[in-house]
């Protein structure tokens, strides 16, 4: 090798050097022991080699049934939430009223998801909400069986996993330039034509993200249905955590594990062969189409074009027939429905959760409805118990070590992956979000068996880093975003009047991208204050944190105390958003709509 | 047609010392070449524009004489200072930005304080100066307004002070007029010359508008395909383009193909003989003729003058002057630019007319004047 080559591959790694922190955390602490962990699934109860737990997982009725089980639910979760999330995404990406629902869906979006499930508890209880609201209409006499099916999980799935589809959509759909359904419509498209035949496939890379992303999350949820559903509800993370629970049965779970972890690579292969991760990771990849893709695309177009061909058809049909009766069509006719639509689902977003609010007051001492008022007993039970208390600190300093690991970490390698040249860029961006886009439960499966061995289960530092390494892709997301919109000829400017790199850094850099990273370390620390599924595995027995003291007395039985607890994380977290909402609007950035 | 001055190439014959002086400076991105190896030198209190095409090399020059871009071979001196591998906060060099660049967050006041403040000047020192800079641009009034709250004019005179304020000795422009209307941009180049002139500084500017190199520089450096083409004053390279390059990318251009002889200084092109100034190099088989549209004139002309007849194919008022294309027998056409008069507006597209200019008007692309 000369040794130009060779200085400039040494050029090349220094180039790339800021990467390295966030690179040797996601090996040492993701990579190494998840797959070490689903080495272990190929070793049976005897310690042969072999693929016994794949025959027993695969050999049950009960293991295929549930894993068919999770399957559908995520399916019919994924469907719902790109059907209903579409409109809303379409409203605020095409109207300026729209625009400003963001904080609407925002909102939600970072409300915990244990809090929501517990609003969806109240409503379809047996004497929650809903029944004792028609029984006491005189509607029905007896109440109906609305919470523990397949009903309630799918319901309450889609209210949590809502906001994701609405804002990964939504990502795409700006991106989408109003002038190109100016140019349909002057090339004689009419307004349904215009739609299916520009919009929708510009759109596709949106749904198909949002579809990705809500499928393989949905696959690791087990809240829901452990609290809303029946027996037949059964996800497979549950039988992981049964089997790790009560027989501490490693490569059964690995087994487990290494199924999910194929249908969710399968389905992100798929996606990054129709569409490339553009739409996930926000990172432009400059690749061409693939074959696949484009023949795919062509045919959708296709498709779509037919359906606008039939659809305008119709459409004339019905301006002539109301032409005929001396009605004429108001142009734009459609937007009043679609904005009712659109109004219903925000409120299927929203006000769910505004029912914990009053039962926390209630004076009886289980959840029902109408609550009877009024005491401030379940926020002194509660909040001021010294389990609570604790569990609430050890969420606070579990959540500013996470930010700031993770802020520490992630800005640096934002930084070099959109100003340097590193090589492999799109796949390194790939590898960062891997933690994000896989489902939590591998990842909390795998760090408990490694921290077993090391004796760092139960201690607030292990947690700390696994939190930290779930919130880098956020932080490396948020700050890229930032950074891409960054007009380097600011720096430049900066040393041409005479500013040497540091000074420049602080007086320009820094200032300008405060807000991406203010926003990043809070997104961060929610996203950690939120975990419930790793805390589960590496907190041990002993030590809780909110979420998980939250899951373990609401398996026991919801109580309004829980409402209480969920009121003051809701009021908390509303207030931190809102702060931020306000704050970038004054810096004049959009950084808290890009998450995901 | 005023006579053409002297030959003024590069600082020859000038006492005036070169401020900036490059020597095979070139640049290449992987396999493609931004700038081929170059040469430059510019006197101190010079106004020296960068013009051509996008992807001439012009932005690539200025960044290496910047310092924002290291070249891969040559010299940059300035000063009688090598500079090739200085930082750019070492250069002491001024740049306005093609959008500006200025700092959204600071305010106006603190945008061009920067230098000073980085200089770690005294407080009343930064104080003074700032406002001087301000009130040179007419704008002190809005030192504490933000960015954002300027207009686009007052943005571009902002960025201006903020480049002149630490005294650089070189002021280098990126197309710094590029995203303003026609209007403004006209009153800026005209508050940039006052500038010059008043505080007497060495400026770079580039652009790709050739209407604007022409009525600001004291000298045009037209580049094409990352090298320098032509150098020279405005005038010459308007009169005396030495490739069609130049000839056409500095205002309208009619280029005949035109046979030499019989004899000197003689050719044949368009169905006529025409005479002009000057001799071919020997054994080319054809030459390139330029007449500038505004050069002609009707009627029948002195005798002494060249006259190429045609139909008049279309007439055009433009205001002052007044276009006519004029298609010759040979089916050469022809663009004349006439003052509007009634002469002019008497014609009626589709008659015969005559088009008279003289022999020094007829000039020999690539040739010596």
């Amino acid at each position: 090798m000369s040794r130009a080559a060779s200085t400039g591959e040494r050029r090349r790694l220094a180039e790339a050097m800021p990467l390295a922190p966030a690179l040797i955390l996601l090996l040492l602490v993701y990579v190494g022991p998840v797959l070490w962990f689903l080495a272990s699934s190929f070793v049976g109860n005897d310690g042969s080699i072999g693929l016994h737990n794949y025959v027993r997982l695969f050999g049950s009725a009960t293991y295929v049934t549930t894993i068919g089980t999770t399957l559908k639910l995520a399916g019919a979760t994924t469907l719902l939430c790109v059907l209903a999330g579409y409109p809303v995404a379409y409203l605020m990406a095409t109207t300026r009223a729209g625009s400003s629902l963001i904080l609407l869906v925002v909102l939600p979006f970072w409300t915990s998801y244990l809090v929501r499930t517990f609003a969806w508890i109240i409503l379809l209880g047996r004497n929650g909400t809903i029944n004792s609201t028609l029984i006491s209409l005189g509607l029905i006499e007896r109440p109906l069986e609305l919470s523990y099916n397949f009903f309630a999980v799918v319901t309450a799935m889609t209210h949590a996993m809502l906001p994701l589809a609405i804002l990964t959509m939504l990502s795409t759909m700006q991106n989408i330039g109003a002038h190109y359904g100016r140019a349909a419509s002057t090339l004689g498209a009419r307004g349904a034509q215009s739609f299916l035949r520009v919009y929708l496939p510009l759109s596709m890379p949106g749904v198909a993200a949002a579809a990705l992303m809500v499928f393989i999350i949905c696959l690791g949820f087990f809240v829901n249905p452990a609290l809303l559903g029946s027996r037949r509800e059964t996800v497979i993370t549950q039988i992981m955590i049964d089997q790790l629970s009560t027989s501490l049965d490693w490569g059964f779970a690995g087994a487990a594990c290494v199924l999910m972890l194929a249908v969710s690579l399968a389905i992100v292969a798929l996606y990054q062969s129709l569409f490339g991760m553009t739409a996930v990771t926000g990172m432009e990849t400059g690749r061409s189409q693939s074959s696949l893709r484009k023949s795919i695309s062509r045919g959708a177009l296709r498709l779509a074009g037919g359906l606008g061909q039939g659809l305008s058809g119709t459409g004339r049909r019905i301006e002539a027939a109301m032409g005929a009766i001396g009605l004429r069509p108001r142009s734009g006719g459609l937007r009043g429905p679609l904005a009712l639509l659109v109004g219903l689902i925000v409120a299927f977003l929203l006000v769910p959760v505004l029912f914990l609010i009053p039962v926390s007051f209630t004076t009886s001492s289980f959840m029902r409805w109408p609550p009877e008022f009024f005491t401030l007993r379940w926020y002194q039970t509660y909040l001021l118990h010294p389990i609570w208390v604790s569990a609430i600190l050890r969420s606070l300093l579990v959540g500013l070590g996470a930010a700031i690991i993770a802020t520490t970490v992630g800005t640096p390698a934002a930084f070099a992956l959109v100003r340097r040249r590193v090589p492999g860029k799109p796949a390194l961006m790939s590898f960062i979000i891997v933690p994000m886009i896989l489902p939590h439960m591998v990842l909390a499966i795998a760090l408990f068996s490694l921290y077993a061995q090391i004796g760092l289960v139960g201690s607030a530092f292990g947690l700390v880093i696994a939190h930290a390494v779930l919130a880098i892709p956020l932080v490396v997301i948020t700050v890229s975003s930032v950074l891409r919109n960054y007009d380097q000829r600011l720096d430049q400017a900066a040393s041409v009047m005479g500013a040497r790199p540091p000074r420049v850094f602080r007086t320009v850099t820094l200032p300008l991208i405060g807000t991406g990273m203010i926003s990043a370390f809070i997104f961060s620390f929610i996203s950690s204050f939120d975990e419930l599924t790793v805390s589960l595995f590496v907190t041990g027995g002993l030590t809780a944190t909110l979420p998980k003291q939250m899951w373990e007395d609401a398996i026991n039985q919801v109580s309004p105390g829980l409402a209480a607890v969920s009121t003051a994380i809701l009021v908390g977290l509303t207030v931190i958003l809102l702060a931020v909402a306000l704050y970038q609007r004054r810096a004049g950035s959009t950084a808290i709509e890009l998450r995901g | 047609m005023t006579s053409l001055p002297a030959k003024a190439d590069a600082g020859s014959g000038d006492a005036a010392p070169a401020k900036l002086s490059v020597a095979g400076v070139e640049k290449r991105y992987g396999s493609v070449v931004a700038l081929a190896p170059t040469d430059l030198e510019v006197r101190s209190g010079e106004f020296l524009t960068l013009l051509g095409p996008s992807g001439s090399g012009k932005t690539t020059l200025l960044m290496t004489i910047a310092g924002l871009a290291l070249p891969d071979g040559g010299r940059i001196v300035i000063d009688g200072r090598d500079t090739t591998y200085t930082p750019v906060y070492d250069r002491d060099i001024g740049m306005v930005f093609q959008n500006y660049a200025l700092f959204p967050h600071l305010d106006i006041f603190e945008n061009v304080a920067f230098s000073l403040r980085v200089r770690g000047l005294a407080e009343v020192e930064i104080t003074r100066r700032t406002h001087e800079a301000l009130s040179l641009v007419q704008l002190d009034h809005l030192a504490q307004r933000f960015p954002k709250e300027l207009s686009g004019g007052q943005q571009q005179r902002i960025a201006i002070a903020r480049a002149i304020v630490y005294q650089p000795s070189i002021i280098l422009m990126d197309e710094p007029l590029g995203a303003l209307d026609k209007r403004l941009r006209e009153q800026m180049q005209i508050e940039i010359k006052r500038l010059h002139r008043q505080l007497g500084v060495t400026i770079i500017y580039v652009t790709h508008d050739q209407e604007e190199a022409l009525s600001m520089s004291d000298r045009i450096c037209l580049m094409n395909n990352g090298g320098i083409v032509q150098l020279g004053q405005p005038a010459e390279l308007y009169f005396a383009p030495r490739s069609l390059f130049a000839a056409n990318f500095l205002g309208e251009a009619n280029i005949l193909t035109a046979q030499p002889g019989p004899g000197p200084g003689i050719a044949s092109a368009a169905g006529t003989s025409l005479r002009f100034d000057g001799s071919p190099s020997a054994g080319g088989e054809t030459i390139s003729l330029l007449i500038r549209p505004e050069c002609f004139s009707l009627g029948m002309g002195d005798g002494t003058a060249n006259r190429l007849s045609g139909r008049l194919a279309d007439i055009t008022m433009l205001g002052p002057m007044t276009r006519l294309d004029v298609v010759c027998a040979d089916g050469t056409v022809l663009i004349a630019k006439i003052p509007t008069g009634r002469a002019v507006t008497e014609l009626v597209a589709g008659c015969e007319i005559n088009l008279n200019c003289s022999r020094q008007d007829v000039i020999l692309v690539g040739g010596d004047t």
